[in-house]
């Protein structure tokens, strides 16, 4: 009899496990439907302004020894004299068997040419990705807990002056400062140039000052100049978060219970409002790994922004193509993680 | 208009914004009177001059024989370029492109968001759903990418000649930014509207248009959009300052103005590989340049809090 109830009560709760389990399910298999006329769309629009762009890729490959009866069979080889729809076909098709063609200009797949970069652009959004959450995440805490303080006023001024700074000019600027006037900097590139273990006995053989010369000061200053934007809208976005959950009555309880108010502000405050915080951490991460460009041409940081505005004025359309791919797929899966961890943070959030 | 001047003018912040908006409106509709030197003419002999210089005596000649003999003596007040332009000039006719593209680009795209922010939220069902998966595509197309695609199409020269023969004295890259930026930053505004309309459509004052026989455009048109002005009124004022940084942005990467036309981002293109060397050369553009943005956000954000509370930061 206990037996039996035991067991009822834990298929009963497997089943509500389950059922929960499939819901999750449901709901992913839903968002990656929603992504895939997202993905179709942004190359179909992508395509379709670059085949009205001017130049001809066949003149691009062949340079100098143009030939019009070869250049003919070439372009009849690369589907250039079909429709306009049935070469967005075959792109597609190539797409997705994971081929995203060869490049014109690099004589190289561009998979292979756009791989190194994205992985420097990656890098790069990582570190400023950690300096806008942990600094604009602070400036947001600092500002809520103390509102209308010095300390917020001056903080808000802060972070609106950081949506309004040109990220290119600041990057200028801190270069000027930091790396040409202190020389505390490099001006520019990702890691050291010269012998390793030169450096290393240079250095006397510390780990943490070689591995700092050798390419973490390197990162320093593109970093902090990407991470200026996400962090002044972090950093408002906190606040105000913050400040609408403070008004709630569980927050008067807390601190009627007598708990200390930096606890109340940190466990009870933030918690709850994590989720907007989360959303815009998200919506900035795809856009900083996309917008990096201007970044990373003060810098001169060998990433994917650079090369798909070289590819642009090249002319190098399978690389401009392939690079707007890989950018949407980040953006789509990036936001379909945020959507997913609201109810990692928030257990009242269901998927549905 | 008299109790917004009040409440502008109470809100310290806004009221900041609305004086640098209006110094840099000024400076850009009267930058032809307000500068002292053509913003494209090279004084030879004058480069690279620190701000302040005076010139005079057999510079001065020099000088005003070159500008057609209009000058005997004058001063170059924020300096010179490599090139021996003025930069004060160059700056205020700037301000001219960038407020130009800043606005125009942003009155496209507060056509576009709301045509479809109307439109979706109003109608709703598979339209609805269809109008917003092309928010979404164009959404996910990163920063200023889409608008580097358009420029690359529109960087031709059977475009160009087209657009140069109606575009004036201005460059006529000018046109390939507003149709760039216009087409690529009305998302943000869609949505926003979409869910304003939607929270608008079930109300009675909507239902009573309904029951008199007024048509769908009537409806939208009279009732609908001018309930949505609040919302976008302080979305556009932001988009002007978002898109006043991606002209700047673009010219910087040389996809903009071209030089030697003057604009903040390519002056601070050229002036960045004389940075250590003239700091006044990229400081001034790029002061002006974060100013006028700041303007337009701080004016954003004091407009919000005074229109429309409810409305969260955006961006």
């Amino acid at each position: 009899m206990s037996e039996s109830a035991n067991s009822g009560q834990a298929a009963a709760g497997q089943g509500r496990r389950q059922g929960e389990g499939s819901a999750f399910w449901t709901y992913l298999l839903k968002r990656l439907g929603a992504a895939l006329p997202v993905l179709v769309g942004v190359t179909f629009i992508c395509y379709a302004i670059l085949s009205a762009a001017p130049g001809d890729p066949v003149r691009i490959l062949m340079g100098q020894h143009y030939d019009e009866e070869v250049a003919n069979e070439l372009r009849s080889n690369m589907g250039l004299d079909k429709p306009f729809i049935v070469q967005y076909g075959m792109f597609l098709g190539r797409v997705s068997r994971g081929d995203l063609g060869r490049s014109y200009v690099k004589n190289l797949p561009v998979a292979e040419y756009l791989a190194p970069k994205f992985s420097n652009t990656i890098q790069l959004t990582l570190v400023a990705m950690f300096i806008a959450i942990v600094f604009g995440v602070s400036a947001g805490i600092i500002s809520a807990a103390w509102n209308r303080s010095f300390w917020d006023y001056t903080l808000m001024l802060l972070a609106v002056a950081g949506i309004s700074l040109p990220v290119f000019w600041l990057g200028m600027l801190l270069q000027l400062l930091f790396a040409t006037h202190l020389g505390w900097m490099p001006v520019s590139d990702m890691s050291y140039s010269g012998n390793p273990e030169a450096l290393w006995n240079e250095v006397g053989g510390n780990y943490m000052l070689w591995l700092w010369h050798m390419s973490i000061k390197f990162y320093v200053l593109p970093g902090v100049t990407l991470a200026t934007v996400p962090m002044a809208i972090i950093a408002r976005l906190t606040r105000s978060s913050m400040l609408e959950v403070m008004k709630l009555d569980y927050i008067r309880q807390a601190r009627a219970k007598g708990l200390g108010y930096s606890r109340v502000v940190v466990t009870h405050a933030l918690r709850n409002a994590l989720i907007p915080i989360i959303t815009v951490v998200g919506n900035n991460f795809a856009v900083l790994l996309t917008g990096a460009v201007l970044t990373e041409t003060v810098f001169q940081w060998p990433g994917m922004g650079r090369a798909m505005v070289e590819a642009i004025n090249q002319l190098d359309y399978p690389v401009v193509l392939g690079g707007v791919m890989i950018m949407a797929v980040v953006f789509v899966i990036v936001n379909l993680i945020v959507d997913l961890t609201y109810g990692l943070v928030d257990p009242r959030v269901r998927y549905g | 208009m008299k109790q917004f001047l009040r409440q502008i003018f109470r809100h310290g912040s806004g009221f900041v914004g609305l004086v640098l908006v209006i110094v840099a409106v000024v400076s850009g509709t009267f930058c032809g009177t307000l500068s002292p030197y053509s913003p494209t003419y090279q004084y030879r002999g004058q480069e690279k001059l620190p701000p302040g210089s005076v010139i005079s005596g057999d510079e001065a000649k020099l000088a005003s024989y070159e500008d057609n003999g209009q000058r005997s003596s004058g001063s170059f007040m924020w300096g010179t370029d490599s090139s021996g332009r003025d930069v004060y000039s160059r700056v205020l006719y700037g301000a001219r492109i960038s407020l130009l593209v800043g606005v125009i680009s942003t009155v496209i795209n507060v056509l576009i968001g709301l045509l479809i922010g109307t439109v979706s939220g109003y109608f709703g069902g598979w339209t609805d759903t269809l109008l917003m998966r092309l928010t979404d595509t164009f959404f996910a197309f990163p920063g200023v990418l889409l608008a580097i695609i358009i420029l690359a199409t529109l960087n031709n020269d059977e475009v160009k000649s087209v657009l140069g023969s109606i575009s004036g004295s201005i460059d006529p890259g000018i046109w390939g930014l507003f149709i760039a930026l216009g087409l690529t930053g009305w998302t943000g505004i869609a949505r926003v509207i979409r869910g304003t309309v939607i929270s608008l459509r079930e109300k009675e004052f909507i239902e009573a248009a309904r029951a008199v026989g007024c048509s769908n455009a009537r409806i939208i048109i009279l009732h609908i959009i001018p309930n949505c002005m609040a919302p976008l009124i302080v979305l556009a004022t932001m988009q002007v300052a978002y898109n006043i940084l991606s002209e700047a942005g673009l010219s910087f990467l040389g996809l903009g103005i071209q030089p030697p036309n003057a604009s903040w981002g390519g002056m601070l293109a050229t002036a960045k590989n004389y940075f250590a060397e003239m700091p006044w050369w990229g400081i001034f553009p790029g002061l002006a340049l974060a100013l006028t943005v700041l303007g337009f956000n701080l004016l954003g954000d004091g407009l919000r809090d005074i229109l429309d509370p409810r409305l969260k930061v955006r961006t």
